[in-house]
């Protein structure tokens, strides 16, 4: 017997049977006219783990999905847009923050990851918790140290909204306002930021050539970073403990809170090491503030644990001139062109 | 007793057959956790989708109890979990009673009425105490103790076909 009462406020429960799955409507496919967008894979990158399937890339789309992107409309109070902790001359990073920050002068327990080439990438966060680009904005929209708000209200502003209205008829035929279009709209825009005209990209292209200070590092990379810095992404988006020790205010274990495993204790995603130079602070918290800070950690600030990735068990020997050198080529993977493309600036 | 909640239809289209029972599955597979946004049924506005680590929750269950050790004596059960091994995905098979088998002619219906019983959640076969776990927030263990639980809260209670 159960003797404590209590009041059931909410009981829902899913129960799925073919028939309440309710499938896309399509009946705007052609009934107006969008402009389509040819989404380019640069040369040398693999295929794309995302293809804008169900989710045609539009001009339309793509400019409902910036504004979105730019717009304190998606925040409880108004004040935090997407773009607030992802600036784009940061490559859209958080310039000069080590933890990023949101609604009512909360700090959030990460550093905000720059934003390019994410449709490469299956799993997104430092602890890859969120399986889907399209879905990816609903964490920081509903988290409380974030913008901190509900996606029933954002659906609500947005339809009370005249340019809005405009924006999702042109986008979609009908001035309808759901959390899929308005996800699916903000997914062509962040989908469509790509990275990959560098002085890197440019001497992979044969249009350029490294100097001989770029080529020494280039080398030198090569031999000690690539391994998971993995060319042409910079990263081969696995989650590896790379021996920074606990923050213990942060108690932040990456990947294990959605794992729910051990061995993925302290593990987190190897970032893109493009467009390093603008994206400091470094490491999932941002505790590292210059990459010589990073440089050092990898040579001797290695803390060992039992999920310590192997390839770092002896630490990573850099000599004064390899450092000197690799740093040298990081700079060849700014991309000034992505960092300037006024399609991604604020509208 | 509780006050009975509101009741909720579900209407079915069944072909011209002799029935025996009727079953369901709790929860959203796999494939639909996967498949970026959706509206309807599985919008995540429904507030049944875990934004930190993508996928739905599969029943939610939310209220007070004087014995809870929150704030507010709050209890909180989201459950969820679509990866093995915390995969809480429940199917529910109903049998009819036996003389109750449901024979479909054509133009025929039939009324299922199945009743919910919440106290399963707590004790069925799995023990839930309150005072020690007042709260269940993440796929594991607990969350699929009480799945087990949950997916035996369903009984048939009456029948009526016309």
């Amino acid at each position: 017997m159960m003797k404590t009462a209590f009041v059931i406020l909410l009981i829902g429960i899913f129960m799925t049977a073919c028939i309440f799955m309710n499938s896309c409507s399509k009946k705007n496919d052609s009934s107006h006219n969008t402009t389509s967008l040819n989404f380019t894979i640069p040369a040398g990158f693999p295929d794309p783990q995302y293809k804008f399937e169900g989710n045609t890339l539009t001009k339309e789309g793509f400019e409902l999905g910036r504004t979105l992107f730019y717009d304190g409309i998606l925040s409880k109070d108004g004040n935090f847009s997407c773009a607030s902790c992802h600036q784009q001359f940061a490559a859209f990073s958080t310039f000069d923050h080590d933890l990023s920050h949101g609604f009512n002068n909360q700090f959030t327990t990460r550093n905000a990851p720059a934003l390019f080439n994410l449709v490469w990438q299956k799993e997104y966060h430092w602890d890859g918790g969120i399986n889907h680009i399209e879905v990816q904005p609903l964490a920081p929209l509903t988290a409380p140290n974030e913008m901190a708000e509900d996606i029933n209200n954002v659906v609500d502003k947005l339809k009370k909204d005249d340019n809005y209205k405009k924006m999702f008829r042109a986008a979609y035929g009908d001035d309808a306002v759901s959390s899929q279009r308005m996800l699916k709209a903000i997914t062509q825009f962040v989908g469509s930021l790509v990275s990959a005209n560098s002085k890197y990209d440019k001497v992979k292209r044969g249009e350029k050539s490294f100097t001989v200070a770029e080529q020494t590092g280039y080398t030198a990379f090569q031999q000690k970073c690539a391994s998971c810095h993995k060319e042409p992404l910079f990263t081969d988006l696995s989650y590896r403990n790379n021996g920074m020790p606990l923050n213990t205010y942060l108690n932040d274990y990456g990947r294990m809170r959605i794992t729910g495993k051990k061995e993925d204790s302290l593990k987190f995603k190897v970032p893109s090491l493009r467009n390093v130079f603008q994206s400091f602070p470094y490491g999932h918290d941002g505790r590292f503030y210059s990459i010589d800070n990073v440089l050092n950690h990898y040579s001797t600030g290695i803390k060992s644990s039992p999920t310590l990735d192997p390839l770092l068990k002896n630490k990573i020997p850099l000599t004064t001139e390899e450092r000197y050198y690799i740093k040298i080529f990081l700079a060849t993977l700014t991309d000034s062109t992505f960092l300037n493309d006024k399609r991604f600036a604020q509208p | 007793m509780p006050p009975i909640l509101p009741s909720t239809s579900l209407a079915l289209k069944a072909g011209p057959n002799k029935y025996d029972h009727i079953s369901f599955i709790i929860g959203v597979d796999s494939a639909r956790n996967f498949s970026g946004a959706q509206t309807g049924a599985l919008d995540p506005a429904n507030g049944m989708f875990w934004t930190w680590n993508s996928g739905y929750i599969m029943a939610k269950l939310e209220g007070s109890s004087p014995i809870s050790t929150q704030p507010d004596n709050r209890i909180e059960y989201h459950i969820g979990g679509f990866k093995d091994p915390d995969n809480v995905l429940q199917k529910v098979v109903l049998p009819f009673p036996e003389t109750a088998s449901i024979d479909f002619s054509p133009n025929s219906t039939a009324t299922v009425t199945i009743t919910a019983n919440v106290n399963a959640w707590f004790n069925n076969p799995n023990e839930l105490h309150i005072a020690q776990t007042p709260v269940c927030m993440t796929p594991g263990d607990l969350s699929k103790k009480i799945a087990e639980n949950y997916s035996k809260m369903f009984t048939i209670t009456h029948i009526a076909t016309k």
